[in-house]
């Protein structure tokens, strides 16, 4: 079975992603990254992201999502580079203190 | 075309007015955003379909799987298409199937998480950026929709070769 490169290699991602600033867009308060399989069985990795409340308004959260993944996209090419499919998933400070969500934590 | 319009008035409704339900109605908002860009993209092939009485049949003939399938294979489809020396207007049209193309796979995702996993609770911000970000594929699929290059996508999701 063919492994995708980002799974055989994730020491080396890692190091990549450990190298990304910790708030790479403005608005941003925490992200963390976990990796698996999409819906169809493709290799993915996920990012979760908490934004501020600020930028986690309505008219505010097209803006504040884009500029992260243009941030991380500018850096590492997942798709071509490491054969991952990236995904990402936003929410506020707010949300994620009643939600509790542990892939934002 | 209504029912695109519907899916995505059936979204906003749910995702922005609270009810008991709140879970379930943020699930539903995300499937029927995702489902405005599917049908969205299959109704555009249709409409080139020229026996009209048969146009609801050939959109059915159109896979989620691939789609995606389609969408990733898209920047070396497109590097085939523009050749060496893509004019810019080709290569604006180019980055702006790209730029559907992720959007549509990310879509597709979060449709399947809306309606198969059951271990994540959804937040207003995240059913909020899922239909924004449908809404914005709209847009710039509204913008190239009847270019060739959009066109050859289209046959790429029938898995023409």
């Amino acid at each position: 079975m063919i492994r995708a490169r980002g799974v055989a290699h994730a020491a080396e991602l890692q190091k990549k992603l450990n190298g990304i600033m910790p708030q790479p867009s403005p608005g941003v308060v925490k992200w963390r990254h976990t990796f698996g399989d999409d819906w169809s069985g493709d290799p993915a990795i996920f990012f979760w992201v908490t934004l501020s409340d600020e930028a986690s308004k309505r008219e505010n959260l097209l803006n504040a999502s884009e500029a992260f993944r243009k941030a991380i996209d500018e850096q590492i090419d997942f798709e071509n580079d490491w054969d991952l499919i990236p995904y990402f998933r936003f929410r506020s400070e707010s949300e994620q203190a009643i939600l509790k969500g542990e892939a934002y934590a | 075309m209504d029912l695109i319009d519907d899916f995505f008035s059936h979204a906003v409704r749910l995702a922005t007015q609270p009810s008991d339900t709140q879970q379930i109605d943020f699930r539903r908002a995300v499937s029927a955003a995702y489902y405005a860009v599917f049908h969205l993209l299959t109704m555009t092939a249709a409409e080139s379909w020229a026996v009209g009485r048969e146009r609801r049949r050939f959109a059915r003939l159109f896979e989620h799987g691939r789609i995606k399938a389609a969408s990733q294979a898209l920047p070396g489809k497109l590097k085939e298409r523009l050749g060496d020396n893509p004019s810019p207007d080709d290569q604006k049209t180019a980055d702006t199937l790209l730029a559907i193309a992720k959007d549509f796979v990310r879509l597709q995702q979060e449709r399947n998480s809306a309606d198969y996993d059951n271990s994540l609770a959804w937040s207003s911000s995240e059913v909020e950026n899922v239909i924004q970000r449908a809404q914005g594929l709209y847009v710039r699929w509204k913008n190239v929709s009847k270019t060739p290059l959009a066109e050859s996508y289209l046959l790429d999701m029938l898995g023409a070769k």
